[in-house]
């Protein structure tokens, strides 16, 4: 394993989709609310290390508590299965800017930068003083996918970029 | 290949019997060029506003089917009517979404829903409108400029769906859509579709889908048409009554799930 | 034919080697550098180093270093030659591109077609050169059209063969699809076909502008039945000073000239087509 020179100053985001941490949310709905970690590993056919970083998202975005090797589905992740689109990307959205460290500085230098566009460099950049290069790739690929389900900002893949969509979108 | 629709049908009566199904299969069969006799003789009736769900062991010729009935694949044999009237060639009220989602990689995720649309020579503010309304309703909002090889294996089915809908088909038809996905992922959509079927909010009004999971089956299903291989064809046809929402712990859903099973085996 | 042989000689045996490799020493320096900018700056200073020495501003005693009358007609040269160039690569694409879907899309066809195909294409075209030329000549046509038509033969199977590739390539599920979606005509070669086999095009059209090089500088002069048929071009050029004025300077000169443009060629057109071809265009997502 490789070692960090200085202690790592930005928390991980996990390697977890949209689609995951919404289906966990479901499960946990169906299954009874109250379950512990293994048994749904079990139950669904996951193994351990692939379930991790979703339960850790939906942790990560107050949607879920975990504690003593079980995890529960908490009032906000119940609010998330009950509502509709909308309300369901509204709380993401919430919540991402609130508790996800490179989503907000995402947010930042998009509310910085004079046309609004922030290029992948600098985001990679920031990212690069505590994780390796690949590391740092799948961290900007998850943020632009919650990013793009919350409606937060958007990437441009052609021109590697960050921007933020106008509000009125002709086709 | 263009489709041909052809009037098959005895003259008009004044009072009509019972209602034209939407889909029937006349004893039909499939055999390949190298005499490899793949499926039928099936003969099937579907109704409009039927959620159909066929199941079989692998090989048995499900994909087929399906391929027979959007008119995707030609019939050695027998007659596919739509309505009640013959097909030849891709019927154009049909859709059909893939286990490998199809997607075109050089096409932004806007592009791709819109393609059967461009296709039938709309122009692209109607295409990107009516797309962006079915984007929308996959859950595919604010991806639209997303390339395919940047969405997980979900969002990529909610394209491949969103494509299908789009061009607003009666009958949807899904070879395993779920199949290539986990089983958190493969939830997660089977509860979206579910969510857009019974709104009514499309204009489909009948499914037919194939799986090889039971349970999938039961979780979705108003009828399930067992197949069984070598040639294929439909061993079993049973009724699904349960209530919706269907939840898995249930001992109704347990039951028939039991049930089903037994007769599998 | 006997000149002609020789002249095929040299140009295999020692230029063609000559100059591949220096475009290949010069490539790596040229790896080297980050920038677009860097690269054609660089490039610019060895033109201009080769410029000076064809001159004779480095001073010599030897009279091979006596600038040629025709120096100043390198660009000019130049130019022909890339448009004969782009003439034959016009001319290859028109019959390769829709005999490769012809022959890609069905399995049965290009069972049957395929070993005709590669016997055809293991013939030289090169050791018929004098023989195209005096057939083209006499039917009426002049040297400009026989050397293109050379050069397409140089070009063409290169093209074929990837294009075959590139259509066998798309994967049948994307053809499923656009059958149900009903996309038919031009819209499937513009959705469906063409951006598809866009990265074997470009490795196609990569090999066969190459090959094509090669056949341009042994189709601009040629000997046949003790007649020259030669046209203005950097490949006339090379032959002329070598086989008749000797010319060092000219010779170093024309070479360059050719190694310059190849750089160049593949910094501003290749390189990015290829990059953009493997971001947008490849197959597995």
């Amino acid at each position: 394993m490789k070692k960090t020179k200085k202690p790592t100053a930005i928390p991980v985001l996990p390697d977890a989709r949209i689609g995951s941490i919404v289906g966990l949310l479901e499960t946990l709905n169906e299954q009874g609310a109250r379950v512990g970690i293994s048994k749904l590993s079990e139950s669904l056919r996951f193994e351990l290390n692939d379930l991790m970083p979703i339960t850790e998202a939906a942790e990560l975005l107050g949607f879920v508590k975990i504690g003593n090797g079980d995890i529960e589905l908490a009032e906000l992740g119940r609010k998330v299965i009950d509502g509709d689109e909308n309300a369901k990307k509204a709380i993401f959205r919430q919540q991402m800017t609130s508790n996800v460290l490179l989503a907000k500085r995402i947010q930042g230098e998009l509310a910085n930068s004079e046309d609004h566009r922030v290029g992948r460099e600098v985001i990679l950049e920031f990212l690069g003083s505590s994780f390796p290069p690949d590391e740092s790739e799948r961290q900007v690929r998850t943020v632009v996918d919650w990013a793009r389900y919350a409606e937060l900002f958007d990437y441009d893949s052609d021109s590697d970029q960050f921007f933020l969509p106008e509000i009125a979108e002709t086709a | 290949m263009t489709s041909q629709i052809q009037d098959t049908s005895s003259s008009a009566s004044v009072v009509p019997e019972s209602p034209v199904p939407l889909l029937e299969l006349r004893e039909i069969t499939k055999s390949f060029p190298n005499r490899i006799h793949i499926l039928g003789p099936i003969s099937l009736v579907v109704q409009e506003g039927e959620f159909v769900v066929v199941i079989g062991p692998s090989g048995a010729g499900k994909s087929t089917l399906l391929r027979t009935i959007t008119g995707l694949t030609d019939v050695t044999s027998g007659e596919v009517l739509y309505r009640g009237q013959r097909i030849s060639g891709v019927n154009p009220r049909t859709a059909l979404v893939f286990q490998s989602f199809a997607l075109f990689p050089w096409l932004t995720v806007m592009e791709n829903v819109a393609l059967g649309l461009e296709a039938r020579g709309l122009d692209k503010p109607t295409r990107y409108s009516r797309a962006r309304r079915y984007i929308d309703m996959v859950g595919l909002d604010g991806y639209e400029r997303a390339y395919p090889r940047e969405l997980s294996g979900g969002m990529k089915q909610r394209v491949g769906l969103a494509r299908a809908l789009t061009v607003e088909p009666e009958l949807l038809c899904m070879d395993e859509p779920f199949s290539g996905l986990d089983a958190l992922t493969a939830s997660n959509l089977r509860e979206q579709l579910l969510d857009i079927w019974l709104s009514k909010q499309i204009v489909t009004n009948t499914i037919i889908l194939v799986t090889h999971s039971v349970e999938e089956a039961v979780l979705l299903g108003d009828r399930i048409l067992l197949m069984a291989a070598a040639p294929g064809t439909i061993v079993g046809d049973y009724p699904i009554t349960l209530d919706r929402p269907r939840k898995r712990k249930s001992l109704q859903f347990e039951e028939k799930l039991d049930e089903l099973y037994s007769l599998i085996v | 034919m006997a000149r002609s042989r020789v002249l095929h000689m040299l140009w295999d045996g020692f230029f063609r080697p000559l100059i591949r490799s220096m475009v290949f020493f010069l490539n790596l320096i040229l790896e080297r550098q980050r920038t677009r900018r860097g690269s054609i700056l660089l490039l610019f200073v060895v033109a201009i180093g080769i410029f000076a020495f064809a001159r004779g501003m480095w001073g010599s005693a030897s009279h091979l270093l006596t600038p040629s009358p025709e120096l100043k007609d390198v660009p000019l040269a130049l130019l022909f030659s890339l448009l004969r160039l782009l003439a034959a690569y016009a001319l290859a694409l028109v019959w390769t591109l829709p005999l490769a879907v012809w022959v890609g899309r069905d399995e049965r066809i290009s069972r049957r077609v395929m070993p005709i195909i590669e016997v055809i294409a293991s013939i030289p075209a090169t050791a018929f050169f004098p023989l195209i030329v005096l057939t083209i000549v006499r039917l009426g046509g002049d040297m400009n059209l026989a050397s293109i038509l050379l050069v397409t033969t140089g070009m063409q199977w290169y093209l074929l063969f990837n294009l075959i590739a590139g259509i066998r390539a798309i994967p049948e599920d994307l053809h499923q699809i656009s059958n149900s979606l009903g996309l038919m005509g031009r819209t499937r070669w513009r959705r469906l076909i063409l951006p598809a086999i866009f990265p074997s095009l470009v490795t196609g059209s990569l090999t066969a502008i190459g090959g094509g090089w090669n056949a341009l500088v042994l189709s601009e002069y040629v000997f046949a039945e003790n007649h020259l048929y030669s046209v203005n071009g950097i490949g006339a050029m090379l032959a002329r000073a070598t086989y008749t004025s000797g010319n060092l300077q000219q010779i170093v000169v024309s070479i360059s000239a050719m190694v310059l443009f190849i750089l160049i060629v593949n910094r501003l057109v290749w390189q990015p087509a290829y990059d953009l071809a493997q971001r947008r265009f490849a197959l597995n997502y």
